[in-house]
């Protein structure tokens, strides 16, 4: 590729986040009611009904569902409210152009390029969502991916061509109407899960309030596994629910919004997302899931199938069945649309229709996999995990680096094209944490064991417990780097203009 | 839409959710029959989504 090939590259990027270049202005801030508004329906998605019922399947207790999910959910409005919303409030500045600063225009290329990949996984896993509602109502059984089938039939795949088709038609067309009919959908998506599992409950064999605790712990969440599924405990409860948002938080993607906000303490708002979308409809979810495997193996099914339509439909019928179509269209939408932006980077001549149908394709591809969504807690954790670096190095370069006598944002000060410093960190940072997870989970990493000190041999991480670690390797390996690359540059370059 | 129309679409707005997550805790009181709860869910939802999409607006955070 040619200087002027990559020159264009960035200056198309730049072109397209232009209109949000300038910090926000003093008269066009929100308070409380908008961003409690924002994230209580923005973070109540057709997800909730997978993410819920995997933590049945993965056998975890009442106690580590109740307990974990409230630490982690803590630890994410925690996040939110001390790590993005006062670097939000002080920049006022999207997270493309704080990235652009710190990291260089080519890694903020490559996040673009890469964040949209994985908007299309997750916008396919919200039109599998949407599917196994939708094919429920004409009779097509959803695929059972523990019981084996890792291929959908051919009419499933029919129907989530068409669902996928609908979705990227109208992602192509615009999303404000679609935006505005989401905000209608969001207030009433709650209800439903409630609704759903409060009807549900005695089916299970509860009967009165006092007699939950015990049933809970009996029939929903037993602390015993389902059959092929890897045990799950009060730790990955709190590392899911603190994961699942991390590269909004930690990972500082919502610097994008909460630059609008008045005061930083508004990043509290979150709480409203967080426990009623991760909390309550995950808890919902996870009971709806426990009644239908209870009803099906009462009716001698050995394998059941707790597909979102599935349980949805035993818990609410047929407005819980529009709950799940909903739910994962208004979601999967905007996020075919951001994957669309963000793949118009790197396809320069094409047509903004064409990039999103393209996406589209991505997404249609991905919602005919079952594995998507049986793995969708591993996906989420591998996309967390993989974006926070770069808002790590934010939220540093922001506090610690004056403090250091580091100038910030060397990178645009520079003229830099790559801040090495920050692929060090990005790049070192997952792949250290990734070679930890895999050396006792995958049978091509054990030599590792061999070669770690004993100590990291001894070391058995699993990815859900790796939002700590990974947050100080990436600060550390960042901010190591970044002295010698300030160090190594004259003096006259460094001092004087650190702020 | 004048504040009282929209009083009054909000009024059956929040009925419906009242529809749609009531009856639940009346099957869990033995009140009703699950089958009655399913109609009235979706009795609810109509409500909602036929009076919401009126009075709801968009807000814009820079999405």
């Amino acid at each position: 590729m040619s200087a002027g090939e990559r020159s264009t590259l960035v200056e198309r990027l730049d072109a397209l986040y232009e209109y949000d270049r300038e910090p926000v202005a003093a008269d066009k801030l929100y308070g409380w009611r908008t961003f409690i508004a924002m994230f209580s329906s923005e973070h109540i998605a057709g997800t909730e009904f997978v993410l819920g019922t995997l933590l049945v399947l993965h056998g975890v207790t009442a106690f580590d569902v109740f307990v974990g999910l409230a630490v982690g959910n803590l630890l994410a409005v925690l996040s939110w409210a001390f790590m993005c919303a006062p670097v939000a409030v002080r920049e006022r500045l999207t997270i493309y152009w704080q990235i652009r600063k710190i990291a260089g225009p080519y890694l903020t290329v490559v996040y673009s390029g890469l964040f949209a990949l994985i908007l299309c996984l997750l916008a396919g896993s919200m039109v599998n969502v949407s599917t196994t509602a939708v094919s429920l109502t004409v009779d097509i059984p959803s695929p059972n991916y523990a019981a084996g089938e890792t291929v959908p039939s051919l009419p499933w795949i029919l129907v989530a061509v068409g669902v996928g088709s609908v979705i990227a038609v109208l992602a192509v067309l615009g999303f404000e109407r679609l935006a505005h009919f989401a905000k209608v959908v969001a207030p009433w998506m709650p209800f439903v899960f409630l609704a759903g599992a409060v009807a549900s409950l005695p089916s299970l064999g509860v009967t009165s309030v006092g007699n939950f605790w015990a049933v809970a712990n009996e029939k929903i969440w037993t602390g015993v596994p389902q059959e092929g599924q890897i045990p799950y405990g009060f730790w990955h409860c709190v590392g899911l629910a603190w994961l699942c948002n991390i590269a909004q938080h930690m990972g500082m993607g919502d610097v994008t919004i909460f630059r609008y906000a008045r005061k930083w303490q508004i990043g509290f708002a979150s709480a409203f997302g967080m426990f009623i979308g991760h909390y309550m409809a995950w808890i919902c979810s996870g009971v709806m899931c426990a009644a239908f495997v209870h009803a099906q193996r009462a009716a001698g099914v050995a394998d059941p199938n707790p597909t979102p339509g599935n349980i949805a439909m035993l818990g609410a019928g047929y407005a819980g069945i529009v709950c799940v179509v909903l739910a994962g269209w208004t979601t999967a939408n905007p996020t075919l649309y951001r994957a669309g932006l963000a793949f118009q980077v790197a396809t320069p001549n094409w047509r903004r229709w064409a990039v999103t149908l393209m996406a589209g394709v991505i997404m249609v591809v991905t919602a005919c996999i079952p594995a998507v969504l049986a793995y969708l807690d591993r996906i989420v954790a591998y996309y967390g995990l993989f974006f926070m670096p770069l808002g790590a190095f934010i939220f540093i370069d922001f506090w610690l680096f004056p403090r250091l006598g580091l100038m910030r944002n060397y990178a645009e000060r520079k003229g830099l094209l790559v801040s090495w410093p920050a692929a060090i960190g990005w790049f070192g940072s997952f792949g250290i944490c990734f070679l930890l997870y895999a050396k006792d989970q995958y049978a091509g990493f054990a030599w590792l064991n061999d070669r770690l000190p004993r100590f990291l041999a001894n070391y058995r991480a699993d990815l859900f417990l790796q939002v700590l670690p990974a947050w100080l390797i990436a600060v550390t390996l960042y901010t190591l780097c970044c002295l010698v690359q300030q160090k190594l540059s004259s003096p006259s370059d460094v001092g004087g203009d650190l702020a | 839409m004048t504040q009282q129309t929209r009083r009054i679409l909000q009024t059956i707005s929040f009925l419906g959710l009242v529809v749609s997550v009531l009856p639940a805790f009346l099957v869990f009181g033995g009140v009703v029959s699950r089958q009655t709860h399913a109609h009235l869910m979706v009795a609810g939802m109509l409500m909602w989504f036929g009076t919401a999409i009126f009075w709801i607006r968009r807000d814009h955070l820079g999405q």
